[in-house]
């Protein structure tokens, strides 16, 4: 009995270990082939940027109104100089957004004090569906005349930016989060692919991580990579993330994710598309999953573009614990949206979104590390079983950790060849040192959060889960 | 030297543009001009019109036509710059499209130029291309130059509905008073669009004589014209105002509300002025 059971588990794992060799290579090639894609992309981005002289939009009355939105839940030790931050921004003709998703702390208050708001008799078209809005406040002082800030019932961020749709004005809405700072030029730049071509629906700014930065009046003065490891891994996998993968995506029109820090979309076309689903914790992939399923199921030509220097920088978990939180959240709402968009897999009339993004980020993303926890499984069962080649199973981890290496080195170097934002030599090593230690426990910790995503999804756990920040303020070194 | 030539102006910048033409930069140029790749054409572009060189305009008109709208731009606005306002009405008759990029930069160029751009512009206009007619509405609505309102009024009649919207703007901003008896045909349009772009202009124009056609729309149109009537209204004036004050007291819900809303904020504007 024992013979028959070994000789179906020998069978088993041999299996799934040709399964891991096949799939291994495969997602490696796909990586390969996104970062040569990213790498052609950046380069006729910057070949692009030489001609392009951005302040030019700042003074020109043919740039497109912006309304930003912000929303904001008990934000009231930071709302005053977030708002403060971006009124401040370079650009032509935007209004302020600020939404007060009820607030238990004294974030209404605070903001009435400070901008002299007054409550209006504004008309509220509730064209999306949203929670009751409570009131709608303007200041009285001309400084602030584009500022327009809303209290409305607790209804989560996805409910608060429908709000801010259903009030803006303008054809252009950047959706950013109350506690990330925008480069003062980078609504200067995420905007320009929506003057270059009339189709783009939505684009996003590459978001970088603050921690370690000298941060003053809510700007960045100082850039220098945190001294924990946590935040600093997180900084590599932001680069690979955003410079090997989104710019890789944008330049094939296959790009799913735009950042909830920071995204700038066409209005008319988020309108069409209902505004943001309130009952995901994806809301931001879902939106654009949805606006393009949209515009490809009406045949409106469009396109989602990336563009990687406009910088949104935002403040990293510092903390395993609070680390794994916003991994599990991303990682159900990568599952949410995936499922609820699950007609597209695979399915031609999607075009390239259909044949090859939703299934990357179906079978690679979502999937990956379940593939990846049942290797380590087949691994641990099979030197038990005696059936594992110790020399075979170390050459693939090698390998394997070379992979990871490569990818990670050159995505640090893409960064170090275009944008060069980390001046310090110091730092750049650092960088590097980061993705080859980044293979040993923190990749594993990661699949283990991810896995424990799929549990809590199906659990049906939809929560964001308490984020603890340490604030700007004390990123000063 | 071509760096140099940005910060020199007299005698001495075209001593410089003389050396670069004896030199065969301009030709170099030129050659480039011509490359396979874009970069390298809209460069060359961009030093002709540093060079100044008035022997490249057939070559950069020829680049109007190239497929990369980079290049496109650096030639238009080196023809600009080389051979001033007389190359604005052949730019806007050879170019087929104009991006919002496109716009930027050129109107930059074009407001450099002020009320002179208009009779160019106004041949812009015959252009069979819907957006650079749509550019050459836009920009004369800009300049503010009331010269362009008889052309408008012109146009305005038998055109197409976007180019029709533009136009609404267009007055608005010129703020002609001749344009008041058009604008006021535009409110009773079937498209709503059109009717916001007429209810608009009016605000801007600030004609009291308009009062009871913006008071009829907030009394009786869909809510976003409502809104467009009121906000004008509230610009009007006097007349406006008591209008508003008068629409609160309305039966209609919707135009009772936004009558209070314009009436708010317009004592909030004003109180805030005066404080």
């Amino acid at each position: 009995m024992i013979e028959i059971l070994t000789d179906i588990a020998d069978v088993g794992l041999r299996t799934y270990s040709l399964f891991i060799i096949g799939y291994f290579i495969f997602v490696n090639l796909f990586y390969f082939t996104m970062l040569i894609v990213s790498f052609r992309a950046i380069v006729h981005y910057l070949r692009r940027s030489a001609f392009t002289d951005h302040t030019v939009i700042m003074q020109s009355e043919f740039s497109p109104p912006i309304s930003i939105l912000a929303p904001a839940y008990n934000e009231s030790a930071t709302c005053v100089e977030s708002t403060h931050s971006l009124l401040r921004l370079n650009y032509p003709a935007v209004e302020v957004i600020f939404i007060n998703d009820g607030s238990k702390d004294n974030t209404l208050d605070t903001m009435i004090k400070e901008f002299s708001l007054v409550k209006t008799h504004r008309v509220y078209l509730q064209t999306i569906s949203t929670k009751p809005v409570r009131g709608i406040y303007i200041s009285t002082r001309k400084e602030f005349k584009n500022l327009i800030v809303v209290d409305k019932e607790n209804g989560g961020k996805a409910d608060a930016l429908n709000v801010g749709i259903n009030i803006s004005r303008y054809p252009l809405l950047c959706a950013i989060d109350a506690d990330s700072i925008l480069e003062d030029d980078a609504l200067l730049k995420v905007v320009k692919p929506f003057l270059d071509h009339d189709r783009v629906i939505a684009t996003g700014g590459i978001v970088r991580i603050a921690n370690g930065c000298t941060i003053e009046r809510g700007r960045v003065k100082e850039i220098r990579l945190s001294k924990k490891f946590i935040p600093s891994f997180q900084v590599v996998e932001y680069f690979r993330a955003y410079l090997s993968g989104r710019m890789g995506w944008g330049a094939v029109n296959g790009l799913l994710i735009i950042s909830g820090a920071f995204g700038l979309f066409k209005r008319e076309i988020v309108l069409a598309c209902g505004g943001y689903k309130h009952d995901t914790v994806g809301e931001d992939m879902e939106l654009v999953v949805r606006m393009h399923r949209y515009c490809r199921e009406q045949k409106i030509p469009y396109s989602v573009e990336f563009v990687p220097d406009p910088v949104c920088w935002t403040e990293a978990p510092e903390t395993l614990k609070m680390l794994g939180r916003q991994r599990n959240r991303w990682h159900r709402g990568l599952i949410d949206t995936l499922l609820i968009h699950r007609k597209m897999l695979l399915n031609p009339g999607y075009g390239i979104l259909g044949m090859l993004s939703v299934p990357y980020f179906f079978f690679i993303e979502m999937l990956g590390p379940v593939i990846e926890a049942f290797g380590y499984l087949a691994v641990i069962i099979g030197f038990f079983l005696g059936i594992v080649h110790v020399d075979i199973f170390i050459l693939f981890f090698i390998v394997s950790v070379v992979y990871g290496v490569m990818f990670s080195v050159g995505a640090v170097l893409l960064e170090e060849m275009s944008f060069h934002r980390y001046p310090r030599t110091g730092d750049l090593m650092k960088l590097l040192a980061m993705g080859l230690i980044e293979n040993f426990g923190y990749r594993q910790i990661t699949v283990w959060w991810r896995i424990k995503a799929f549990w809590d999804y199906f659990r049906g756990v939809n929560t964001w889960g308490a984020m603890q920040r340490v604030g700007f303020s004390s990123s000063k070194q | 030297m071509l760096n140099l030539v940005k910060s020199l102006s007299g005698e001495t910048e075209l001593r410089l543009y003389y050396a670069f033409r004896v030199l065969g930069f301009v030709d170099e140029e030129i050659r480039s001009a011509r490359s396979g790749k874009w970069w390298v054409r809209a460069r060359a572009c961009y030093n002709l019109r540093l060079m100044h060189a008035t022997d490249a305009i057939e070559v950069l008109s020829k680049k109007l036509e190239d497929e990369y709208e980079v290049v496109r731009i650096e030639a238009a606005l080196s023809l600009l710059d080389i051979a001033g306002l007389n190359a604005l009405a052949p730019i806007l008759m050879t170019i087929t499209d104009i991006s919002g990029w496109m716009k930027v930069r050129l109107s930059k160029t074009i407001f450099g130029f002020g009320g002179d751009a208009v009779p160019h512009l106004v041949q812009g206009m015959k252009s069979e291309f819907p957006n650079v007619q749509l550019f050459c509405i836009e920009m004369l609505g800009r300049l503010g130059d009331v010269r362009a309102v008889p052309i408008l009024i012109e146009y305005i009649s038998y055109i197409v509905p976007e180019i029709q919207r533009v136009s609404l703007e267009a007055f608005g901003r010129i703020g002609d008073a001749r344009a008041v008896p058009v604008v006021l045909k535009f409110l009773e349009s079937k498209e709503e669009q059109i009717r916001i772009a007429a209810a608009r202009a009016l605000g801007s124009l600030g004609s009291p004589a308009t009062v009871d056609a913006l008071n009829k729309l907030l009394l009786h149109d869909t809510i976003l014209v409502r809104l467009a009537a009121a906000e004008s209204l509230s610009k009007i004036g006097d007349a406006g105002i008591r209008t508003l004050r008068y629409s609160t007291q309305s039966n209609n819900s919707e135009a009772r509300l936004v009558a209070l809303q314009y009436l708010h904020e317009h004592d909030i504007v004003h109180e805030g002025a005066s404080g």
